[in-house]
């Protein structure tokens, strides 16, 4: 039996291959996911021991598990004071870490420009050279891991709150040379705290002497005290390094420095309750916060588990799309073994009467399928492999930087992917492998054996008994109220039992679907459309089983179309509504902790002053991005100034009112106020970063979360405590009368010194948005395209069986008079109908599920239902283009068979 | 034989037909010279093997020649484009095959009008009718070939062959799938064709009755015509086929 199935597959090469190849997308695309992550798990792992390289141990702020920890706070640098004599300390490094400082430069037009954000890798300031005197370490030691390689660290010149100074610092080497700095001259860096100058010194590595490690991201490096000014962190550290003598007890070490730590912050809590009440409260931010010593392994897997965050996301898209493809090809290889064993019974037929059991046969049957998986899992693995190599390149040039290493090949990988790919393909043959047990020995002598798999009328009645189920579940979680869980389940569910019920009816609508599909044609090329009609209709299972690997791609890029365009519109539409402001100033980056430098938002705010002709009101807004603790979980915490807030953004308040919220207030959405049955004048517990919670009462309840998210407090209690957010978004408003080219011209005298912000009118905000949305769709709609692909392998597949199976009749049409050109049109036809035929089916489909996802989704994303009808029909044209994509070879194949052979075809 | 115009449907001169190369080399046909005239029924017969299929096929316009040239009416086949070839069997050419004439998915008329469909031209309304008259399944016109008998079919299959009134019409044993009540049915068609229709017939068959009803008899041999027999009975015929040995 081995060996005859090893003839069968040597026999019918193409068949072999293009059955293959389906299966080989499927894998390549399934352990591309592994391949890629892995690498990218490996290279940013590497990251964060680069990171801390030679360290020992940690000092920092603690901050409470799960919240973001990007938001722990600085604490006082006095602080290291209390580390220097400790005994088994080699010797120990503050680490100011300032987020969103940008270099300047010129660009080659002359504009003063910002250095680019390489897809929201951030731009960091750090310091690299202790104050003069100090006695812990020097510049050489490569501190924070950073090694200047070229020129020399930057020193203190003097004070940066003087604007007159010109400071000194240095680059990393992938940012100096992308953007052209030159050592020696001077620059403009925009900061935090605002834009100086300052001369590029040096440049460095990061991670590395040799080798600039730093992943895309852009390094600015000061002295100290400079790295303290420009990131309005005056007096403050983020971290002390400890670096511990060779002999060392760890343990030891660290139960010793954390009995300082809390020594230290008991004598600065007892110095600052001496003070004023208002200086108090300004320390408060300081006092506050406990500290903490940890070790470097802990630190590498806090910043592994972070990084591991954001390939997560990667992951698991790059597998829902693998599995789609896995599913798409599984179809084909059912198909295609359904067919081809139809196409055998004679010779099946023969070896039963020969006297082969009809278990055997099966077998054999089942023995091809896994000798397709087994050669379809190699080169899966190879194609997988090799489109890895091919996105890390892409992911090089786009800016990650160089990525060292490669691409690791690990067990999982092999064995996730032959399991997969083995197991679908049998999976997938199982069905035929038993029909083919009832083909009777007497069938070799027998011309007109037919398999008869379950009849059509089964079909439909199991079919429209499936479709009515899925069809009510996507009713009942349209329609009834209940938890989202269970909404989704619902719809889930009921999408995924639809599916399979129009499956298991298409081959009953495939006929006259495929009659009036065909009609257009028919009137248009006559008896070559008529026989693509025909052929089309005739064998319903054959196209309704080729149609479906379509329908499944189509279903999915329809689906996400409708859910996306109605996101789209709802969020147009109610920005539309909620935007009231004349401008928006905002960082120009994907990244969510970028912002700029309050002196910017001081600037805007003297001129309303000055001129409150040209602009009636400026308003600055930060944010935190799940930094504070409201009832059990981490949330987005927005500030904006509540006195003006309605002047700017209409955020529908239902109830209450933002004016007087003030000091004390928290303006709720409307979902979770519902949630947590908050009420006007309810008390609301916020913790902050470092273990302290403010008590706020709700002021306000509203319905629009498009602009502001759920929760909203006046910016001086988020200043409060957390001082070193950076500015975020800037709202400005001009009077009613007056001239916005003018007025918008005199906003940007300030904006023009800071080119890493864009300033954008409601219109241009508007286009922005509606741009970055369509921008995440279109990547969607190419992932979920590529199993598209699949299925034009499958077409192409089912149509060259086809034509094998009719070579009689097509030598027949050519000996009577039909043209190449007319025989491959009509195999092209057929292609089309078979593909609109699962065009049609998906995009409606999609198009119910679509419905069905928008009435699960909260209202707050979409309670707008847009058809974007022109892309749909956009799509069924493209599966028609597919289909005649698919018919290329199969047709060809077909015109240039020898007439005389054709005829004589057995 | 002459190379003048005669009243020849076809005509083949020199025809050679060799298969393989070197010593592997196989003449299926060695310097053939015939013609089919008009308005008669021509049959060719012979051993297996003795090039009567390949001298058919060439004549069609179905295979090419290695040497010679095959006229149909006043086109010389070897000088036309692999198109013009196609569209001259469409026109100009009936074919009958032993088997699977029909296509499946058309009916009976369908496929017996295919030709001109194939041409996008109209049929001419009369010859139609008459074809049809003489095919005799006037009742069975919308039915698919899988309901019709063997018989049937093969007259259809007759009937789509006459039915573009070509210059001349090919069959490759007509008869050779059905029994011999139904095969004769055929064979008195085909003769009607030619007697009534005023058609030209060309046969290939191995059954001396089929080649009895022919205005003329050919006899291949080794890829050469070895002898002619004109309004043959079929004991004439058995006795030559004897002689040469078939």
């Amino acid at each position: 039996m081995f060996r005859l199935t090893f003839r069968n597959i040597t026999r019918r090469k193409l068949r072999f291959a293009l059955t293959t190849l389906a299966v080989v997308l499927g894998v390549a695309f399934l352990s591309t996911s592994f391949f890629l992550t892995d690498r990218l798990r490996d290279t940013f792992d590497e990251l964060a021991t680069d990171i801390s390289g030679e360290i020992d141990l940690v000092v920092r702020t603690s901050i409470d598990e799960g919240a973001e920890r990007i938001n722990r706070l600085p604490f006082p640098e006095e602080v290291l004071g209390a580390l220097t004599d400790l005994p088994g300390i080699r010797y120990v490094w503050p680490s100011v870490q300032v987020w969103n400082v940008v270099p300047l430069y010129t660009d080659g037009d002359g504009e003063l420009a910002a250095i680019g954000t390489n897809g929201g890798a951030p731009q960091f300031g750090f310091n690299i050279t202790p104050p003069e005197g100090s006695d812990y370490g020097d510049a050489t030691e490569g501190h924070n891991q950073l090694f200047i390689t070229d020129g020399r660290a930057p020193l203190r010149t003097g004070s940066m709150a003087d604007p007159a100074t010109v400071g000194e610092f240095a680059l990393d080497n992938r940012t100096a040379d992308e953007f052209g700095f030159t050592i020696g001259e001077t620059y403009t860096v925009s900061a935090p705290s605002g834009n100086r100058r300052f001369v590029l010194v040096g440049t460095a590595n990061f991670g590395d002497p040799d080798e600039n490690k730093n992943l895309g991201a852009n390094m600015s490096l000061f002295d100290e005290e400079t790295a303290q000014e420009v990131g309005n962190k005056v007096g403050l550290y983020d971290e002390i390094a400890i670096y511990l003598e060779d002999d060392a007890d760890e343990a030891a070490v660290m139960a010793l420095v954390q009995d300082r730590l809390d020594q230290a912050t008991a004598d600065f809590r007892a110095v600052v309750s001496t003070l004023p009440e208002d200086q108090q409260k300004q320390l408060s931010a300081l006092t506050d916060v406990d500290l903490e010593v940890v070790t470097a392994a802990t630190k590498i897997a806090e910043d592994q588990s972070d990084f591991d965050q954001f390939i997560d996301i990667i992951s698991s898209v790059l597998l829902g799309f693998a599995v789609i493809s896995v599913v798409v090809s599984a179809f084909i290889i059912n198909n295609t073994f359904s067919i081809v064993i139809g196409q055998r019974v004679r010779e099946l037929a023969l070896l039963r009467a020969l006297g082969a059991t009809g278990r055997q046969i099966s077998r054999s049957v089942r023995l091809e399928a896994v000798a397709i998986g087994v050669v379809a899992t190699v080169f899966g693995l190879v194609g997988g492999y090799l489109l890895s190599t091919l996105l890390v390149w892409v992911l090089v040039n786009i800016g990650f930087g160089e990525l060292p290493g490669s691409i690791p090949i690990r067990p999982r990988t092999i064995i996730v992917a032959s399991a997969v790919g083995v197991g679908a393909t049998l999976v997938s043959a199982i069905g035929p492998s038993r029909r083919v047990r009832q083909i009777p020995p007497v069938a070799a002598m027998r011309d007109d054996v037919r398999l008869t798999p379950t009849g059509l009328r089964r079909r439909l009645q199991v079919g429209s008994a499936v479709t009515a189920i899925g069809i009510g579940a996507l009713a009942l979680g349209m329609t009834v109220e209940m938890s989202t869980v269970s909404v989704l389940t619902a719809v889930g569910g009921g999408a995924l039992t639809t599916f399979m019920g129009v499956y298991l009816l298409s081959p009953v609508i495939a006929r006259p679907v495929a009659s009036i599909l065909g009609w257009p044609i028919r009137r248009l090329y006559r008896i070559p459309g008529r026989l693509a009609t025909d052929n089309a209709r005739r064998s319903p299972r054959r196209t309704a089983a080729t149609a479906a690997a379509l329908t499944i791609g189509l279903a999915l890029v329809s689906l996400a179309a409708v859910v996306s365009d109605s996101v789209k519109t709802t969020f147009l539409s109610t920005m539309d509504q909620s935007v009231e402001a004349d401008l928006f100033v905002y960082g120009d980056t994907f990244n969510p902790q970028a912002g700029f430098s309050t002196e910017l938002g001081s600037d805007l705010q003297h001129l309303a002053a000055e001129r409150p002709d040209l602009v009636k009101s400026v308003m600055t807004m930060r944010w935190t991005l799940g930094g504070v603790k409201i009832g059990e979980d981490f949330k987005d915490l927005v500030a904006a100034d509540l006195e003006i807030l309605d002047e700017h953004m209409n955020v529908q308040v239902t109830e209450g009112s933002e004016f007087g919220a003030g000091n004390n207030g928290v303006l709720v959405h409307v979902d979770p106020a519902g949630d947590l049955g908050l009420t006007i004048g309810d008390p609301v517990l916020i913790d902050f970063p470092g273990g302290r919670t403010s008590e706020l009462t709700v002021a306000a309840i509203f319905e629009d979360s498009t602009l502001l998210g759920n929760w909203v407090v006046d910016i001086s209690v988020f200043d409060s405590y957390l001082p070193t957010a950076p500015l975020a978004w800037i709202s400005v408003l001009f009077p009613v009368d007056a001239d916005n080219y003018a007025s918008r011209a005199a906003i940007e005298v300030y904006t023009d010194a800071y080119p890493q912000v864009v300033v954008e009118n409601r219109s241009e905000f508007r286009n922005a948005q509606e741009k970055q949305l369509d921008q995440v769709l279109s990547i969607i709609q190419v992932f979920l395209g590529l199993s598209l692909l699949i299925a034009v392998l499958g077409i192409t597949n089912t149509l060259a069986l086809s034509v094998y199976e009719r070579t009689r009749e097509l030598g027949l049409l050519r000996a009577i008079g039909m043209t190449r050109r007319q025989l491959r049109r009509m195999v092209r036809w057929e292609a089309v109908i078979i593909a609109l035929f699962g065009g049609l089916l998906g995009v409606g489909m999609g198009v119910l599920f679509g419905l069905a996802a928008i009435a699960a989704i909260p209202e707050t994303f979409v309670d707008i239902v847009s058809i974007p009808y022109r892309s749909l029909l956009g799509y069924l044209l493209v599966s028609g283009l597919f289909g005649m994509l698919a018919a290329i070879l199969p047709a060809r194949r077909a015109a240039r068979l020898n007439i005389l052979e054709a005829i004589s075809h057995e | 034989m002459s190379t003048k115009i005669t009243n020849a449907a076809a005509r083949m001169a020199g025809g050679t037909k060799t298969y393989g190369s070197d010593d592997t080399e196989v003449r299926a046909l060695d310097g053939v010279d015939v013609e089919f005239e008009r308005g008669r029924f021509t049959a060719i017969m012979g051993p297996s093997g003795s090039g009567k299929s390949t001298l058919m096929h060439c004549s069609a316009g179905l295979d090419d020649l290695t040497s010679g040239t095959v006229h149909i009416g006043d086109v010389e086949l070897g000088s036309l484009s692999e198109r013009d070839l196609t569209l001259l069997r469409r026109d100009r050419i009936g074919f009958v095959f032993q088997a699977y004439n029909l296509l499946p998915t058309l009916t009976a008329k369908e496929n017996l009008t295919l030709p001109l469909d194939l041409a996008g031209t109209k049929p001419d309304p009369g010859w139609l009718v008459e074809v049809i008259e003489s095919v005799g399944i006037q009742d069975r016109l919308g039915h698919r070939p899988s309901e019709l008998s063997g018989g049937q079919q093969q007259r259809v299959a007759v009937a789509r062959a006459l039915v573009s009134r070509p210059e001349i019409v090919f069959a490759d044993e007509p008869t050779g799938n059905l029994d011999s009540v139904t095969g004769g049915e055929v064979l008195d068609f085909l003769r009607s064709a030619v007697d009534d229709l005023d058609q030209t017939l060309v046969v290939v068959t191995h059954d001396a009755g089929a080649a009895a009803r022919a205005d003329r008899v050919l006899f291949l041999a080794d890829g050469m015509i070895v002898d002619e027999l004109v309004d043959p009975e079929a004991d004439a015929i058995l006795d030559r086929i004897k002689a040469i040995g078939g």
